[in-house]
């Protein structure tokens, strides 16, 4: 076996583990979270009271105005200044999920906005209340128009984890970093690494049509296509 | 008996119905004609409080609901009056995600509660009755328009409303496929279902009607029976839009 391929294999064990250890969990939390922190903030903007929407809205655009990376050295490295003390994983979790949060909280509002003012009145027209009528007409509709850009975000998510190098999580990249370090086959890891992320996206793009498929069962092929 | 009485809306600065006084008695059929802009859609809007009048006095059966000033009707009334109600839609409105028999039976689980098999057997029984008893399992996407509206037309009965209330139903068809919504409409009227009809068919203002509103600018400038006002109007307005209407 040729001296590369003995690396790579060597690499494989351990790089493989800390993306199932740390960066698949990191990704799969914070998505969960900053979806449904991305609903409340959705529905708070463009349905709740005056101060509630303001709310979000300062929320969004903070997050979206400061990079992750600086998010995540305040929560981690700033934090404790104030006296609060949050572990790295934890850490990193919390500064994914609030970005996520903001991210598909756009997402989520204009795929409700982009639901006809129709099917409100139709659901209310045959009795429903105002949660039922988004519950059962209007979010089931939103999901399909906003499965490719949150999928687009959760992909966006699995490669920005690696951000979580810098705080200290010993994630897939910080893990290829160090092996590296040891090593000095800085080309042949972050290569080995690179792939792996690249198989984990390519699985979720997959899924992402599958998902796309089953929730638009309704529209015929020519619709799906556009 | 449903029954409006002085009904009022604005939008803002623009008075849209002028107090609006309507009587319906239960199992005939008004229809509704008048100009784009005369109100139609708005009062029908208003007997289900998809609009709320600004004053006037809203009677279905042994319910009533009164408006006044900034008062928004409570919520029991509000699901009290959508109960009673059912609304086909210009443009039919369907809930896309769902089968023919799924949008018939929607209200039916969320709102009436029903299990889903007899939720199912009443959505079937009704989707026979508009003629589609073959496409329970079609998405809308894949029904033609006048097919579309029978399945929206099930839907409204669905919660045994005390009237349905049809804004232009067969605005948004073609001739060929408007028959076919003309004929269910003449059929469930000629069955005993209360309807009030804003249309500019006058298969439907003429041969389904007990009596006919001509609606302009928010008010009901002359009522009568079919033969009546669509034969011999006594306003000249009316006159002229019938001869309109006839072509
Ligand atoms: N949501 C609304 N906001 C402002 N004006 C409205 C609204 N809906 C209807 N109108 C106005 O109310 C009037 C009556 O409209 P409508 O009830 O739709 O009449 P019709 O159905 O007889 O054509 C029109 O002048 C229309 O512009
Ligand atoms: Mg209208």
């Amino acid at each position: 076996m040729p001296r590369w391929l003995e690396i790579l294999r060597d690499a494989f064990v351990p790089l493989v583990a800390a993306g199932a250890a740390f960066t698949i969990p990191l990704a799969l939390l914070s998505f969960v979270l900053g979806l449904a922190l991305g609903l409340v903030t959705a529905l708070g903007r463009a349905f709740g009271p005056p101060p509630m929407s303001a709310l979000a809205r300062f929320y969004v655009w903070v997050i979206r105005g400061t990079p992750l990376l600086v998010q995540l050295f305040l929560i981690f490295y700033g934090l404790p200044a104030v006296g609060i003390v949050i572990d790295a994983f934890p850490a990193a979790l919390i500064g994914f999920s609030l970005n996520m949060g903001a991210y598909t909280s756009e997402i989520i509002r204009a795929a409700i906005a982009s639901i006809p003012q129709g099917q409100w009145e139709a659901s209310f027209s045959v009795g429903m209340t105002w949660t039922q009528a988004l519950g059962r007409t209007i979010l089931p509709q939103a999901a399909r128009v906003a499965t490719p850009p949150l999928a687009n975000s959760f992909i966006a998510l699995v490669k920005d984890t690696s951000l979580a190098a810098a705080i200290t999580v010993t994630e897939l990249f910080q893990t290829a970093q160090r092996i590296a370090a040891a090593n000095y086959e800085p080309l042949l890891l972050y290569s080995e690494a690179a792939i792996i992320y690249l198989a984990f996206c390519s699985l979720l793009s997959a899924a992402q049509s599958r998902l796309e498929t089953r929730l638009g069962r309704h529209l015929n092929p020519l619709e799906v296509v556009r | 008996m449903i029954r409006l009485t002085g009904i009022e809306k604005d939008f803002g600065p623009t008075v849209v119905l002028h107090g609006v006084d309507l009587e319906v008695k239960e199992g005939t059929v008004t229809a509704l004609i008048g100009p784009s802009g005369g109100g139609k859609s708005t009062l029908l809007r208003c007997v289900n409080l998809l609009e709320r009048p600004r004053a006037g006095l809203l009677e279905l059966g042994d319910l009533s609901v009164k408006f006044q000033g900034n008062q928004p009707p409570t919520r029991d009334q509000l699901h009290a009056v959508r109960r009673q109600t059912g609304m086909v839609f210009q443009a039919f409105h369907l809930f896309p995600h769902r089968t023919a028999l799924g949008n018939v039976i929607e209200g039916l689980l969320t709102v009436q509660k029903l299990p889903r098999p007899a939720a199912e057997e009443r959505g079937r029984a009704l989707l026979q009755r508009v003629g589609l008893s073959s496409k329970e399992n079609s998405y809308p996407g894949q029904l033609s328009g006048g097919q579309q509206q029978r399945v929206a037309i099930a839907r409204a009965l669905a919660g045994n409303p005390k009237v349905l209330l049809c804004d232009e139903p067969t605005s948004a068809l073609d001739p060929e496929l408007a028959k076919e919504v003309v004929d269910v409409l003449t059929a469930l009227a000629q069955d005993g279902v209360t309807m009030i009809v804003a249309t500019h068919d006058l298969r439907l203002a003429g041969a389904a009607a007990s009596q006919v509103a001509f609606l302009d600018g928010g008010r009901v400038a002359e009522l009568g029976s079919p033969s009546g006002l669509l034969g011999n109007p006594r306003l000249t307005r009316t006159r002229e839009f019938v001869s309109h209407l006839k072509g």
